[in-house]
């Protein structure tokens, strides 16, 4: 089936009423609990994963997406009007774009995000369509050395790209994979690491690590913020852009997309580095640099368009290869697994609908966050103002229910304590829970792979070498390493993330 | 930097005594060969990798001056009292239902806040019970007694 027929086919499924509810309350609920200061989309996600255990799996996928691109777009509403970034993605749309705000064109600004981010949208949907079948039929060919290969070039990116130093992000990254492995050894049945605990016997829930790296961690680095927080602006002016705005957007959205939508591809990378990028770029093609800094449309436009095109983009890994590329991907991937739904070069076939339901929904997502949210800016600019001490505790409680309900089972909140415990612990010491998670979803993954692959060539490791796609793999995770340690990129990677 | 280094050392102990936790529950995990791994192989092999790479990330800290190890004690109140609620809901469910428990819950977290007002958060978590109630347990109707056996004839 060629990428645009199986299109058609996913908007089928997509206009079903229960995936169009699933896409519209996804957006919504995503962009409502997104844009709550100190709440990004790993932590949203996370929190909102038990709301989708009643759907069927293309449903809950389609609203988790939809979560995703609702809270991208609050954090976006809060770093323009607040100056608050929720998290790491729309850092530098608080640059320019909380300037535009004080000077009375905060809705212009939004209007700009949401047509930058819908029209990534788009071109970044009909990417994935034409490059994920041709990407999977080379997939499908892959034996566990090849996978093994991609699984380590996913975990060295996700280290890479992380803040703060490589040898942190390496040591969390294996913390990540050995909990993963907890629980009962799939192939011979031994118990690892249990405890003698019954409870632990099936292994640590994904929804316990996601929910207290990020739900609960979050909470305990938010109250001791300093939380004063002032919109700028009292009433919002129209939020739709100017013929002067839209004719200074279109080249950065172009720009932006096309740049976020090869970024997003990246191991590691994602909506994060899109942003980051595009917005450098601009700043650097302007013919008046100055502008930048002091409230430019360009620089809300570019960087917006890219984040959106690069959070689209990264599902393109997790869904042919079954490698998430970032944090977000792999609880997307996680709450699939659950399901028993394995994302893989596997999933086009068995589950065309899903496959190509989701690909579709994504545009459609994205629809509804222009022709719905926009509207409604100035209610989400109401719940910026609830202080954040009634917050926690609702969040917190939000959390608790969460975790119980899917298995009913009271050690799963003990558990929630103790990796709250342990993100917070993580976060003092400047570790970042990001490639923790990666690794904690590839690591069963990762050793199922590893030791087919190994017992196949009699335990001859070389086998990683001589077979050319897992040695061309291998290679770019070796140059990624090499780069990063180099001293000059060392310097500009941090520089970039203290801007 | 100071603070830095010592924050770095913190984190090699960290990770050196996570992977010893590791590897004395694994010792007696059967490691196989590497054609033929056993269950033990690859995770006692991760975990000396994470004391491994304490230890480095230790010795890093220590370059130059031997830092100082020091604490802030003022974070421990809100995060005992967090923690203390999530477990204080994991007790209280069961035998004394949903309602009470989640205004415990909403009560010991508000206590966790910075500008703690009793009068306020009282008031916040008989609302926030009430609406969650409703919501969970009247409408989407998990599995979860809503008061006491007791209470109810």
């Amino acid at each position: 089936m060629s990428g645009l027929e199986g299109l058609l086919q996913g908007f089928q499924t997509a206009f079903a009423p229960g995936n169009l509810l699933a896409c519209f309350v996804g957006t919504l609920v995503g962009t409502m609990i997104g844009v709550l200061p100190g709440l990004g989309p790993v932590a949203t996600i996370a929190i909102l994963l038990p709301a989708t255990y009643h759907l069927d799996p293309t449903s809950a996928l389609i609203m988790l997406a939809g979560i995703y691109y609702g809270a991208q777009y609050g954090g976006s509403t809060a770093a323009i009007l607040l100056n608050l970034p929720g998290e790491a993605s729309s850092v530098v749309t608080c640059i320019d774009g909380y300037q535009m705000a004080r000077q009375g064109r905060a809705g212009k600004a939004l209007a700009i995000a949401a047509i930058g981010s819908f029209f990534a949208g788009c071109v970044a949907t009909v990417l994935i369509a034409l490059f994920s079948p041709p990407l999977i039929s080379m997939a499908q060919s892959f034996s566990a050395v090849e996978y093994t290969a991609l699984m380590v070039l996913g975990l060295v990116g996700a280290m890479v790209l992380a803040q703060g130093s490589l040898l942190k992000a390496f040591a969390v990254t294996v913390l990540g994979l050995l909990l993963s492995l907890v629980g009962t050894d799939p192939e011979v049945g031994t118990r690892r690491m249990t405890l003698s605990l019954p409870d632990l016997y099936d292994g640590i829930g994904f929804v316990v690590v996601a929910m207290g790296l990020f739900g609960i961690a979050e909470i305990l680095r938010n109250i001791n913020g300093a939380q004063s927080r002032a919109l700028v602006a009292d009433k919002l002016d129209k939020p739709w852009p100017s013929g002067e705005d839209m004719r200074r957007s279109v080249g950065p959205i172009w720009r932006g997309t096309a740049l976020g939508s090869l970024l997003g591809v990246l191991p590691g990378g994602g909506a994060i580095l899109s942003s980051f990028a595009a917005y450098a770029l601009e700043k650097r093609i302007a013919r008046d640099p100055t502008r930048f800094g002091n409230g430019a449309i360009e620089g809300v436009a570019a960087p917006e368009s890219a984040n959106n095109a690069g959070a689209q983009t990264s599902f393109i890994p997790m869904l042919t290869l079954g490698i998430p590329a970032n944090a977000v991907m792999a609880l997307l991937a996680g709450a699939l697994i659950l399901r028993g739904v394995t994302p893989g070069p596997n999933l086009i076939d068995d589950r065309p609908d899903l496959f190509w339901g989701v690909i579709a929904s994504m545009w459609l997502g994205n629809l509804m966050l222009l022709v719905i949210n926009l509207p409604l800016v100035g209610i989400w600019a109401k719940l910026l103002l609830v202080p954040y001490r009634v917050l926690f505790p609702v969040i917190l409680l939000l959390c608790c229910i969460g975790v119980y309900s899917v298995n009913n089972n009271t050690f799963d909140l003990y558990l929630l304590a103790a990796f709250g415990l342990l993100g917070f612990i993580l976060a003092a010491l400047g570790f970042e829970a990001g490639p923790l998670v990666l690794g904690y979803v590839l690591g069963p993954l990762l050793e199922e792979n590893f030791r087919r692959a190994l017992s196949l060539a009699d335990g001859d490791g070389s086998v990683f070498l001589t077979r050319p796609i897992s040695a061309g793999v291998l290679a770019i995770a070796l140059l990624l390493l090499v780069i990063t340690v180099l001293p000059a990129v060392r310097r500009q990677r941090q520089t970039a993330f203290q801007e | 930097m100071q603070r830095l280094a010592a924050r770095d050392l913190w984190a090699g102990l960290f990770c050196i005594a996570i992977g010893a936790i590791a590897l004395v529950l694994l010792a007696n995990t059967r490691m196989g060969a590497v054609a033929a791994m056993g269950p033990g192989f690859l995770p006692t092999w991760l975990a000396r990798l994470l004391v491994g790479l304490g230890v480095l990330i230790a010795l890093k800290s220590m370059l130059g001056s031997i830092p100082s190890l020091t604490l802030d004690w003022r974070v421990l109140r809100p995060l005992l009292l967090i923690l203390g609620a999530i477990v204080l809901f994991a007790l209280l469910l069961r035998p004394a239902g949903f309602a009470l428990t989640a205004f415990a819950l909403l009560l010991l977290a508000a206590a966790a806040g910075r500008d703690f007002r009793w009068r306020e958060a009282l008031v916040i978590a008989a609302a926030i019970a009430t609406a969650a109630s409703l919501l969970f347990i009247v409408a989407l109707k998990i599995n979860v007694p809503l008061w006491p056996s007791w209470f109810l004839p």
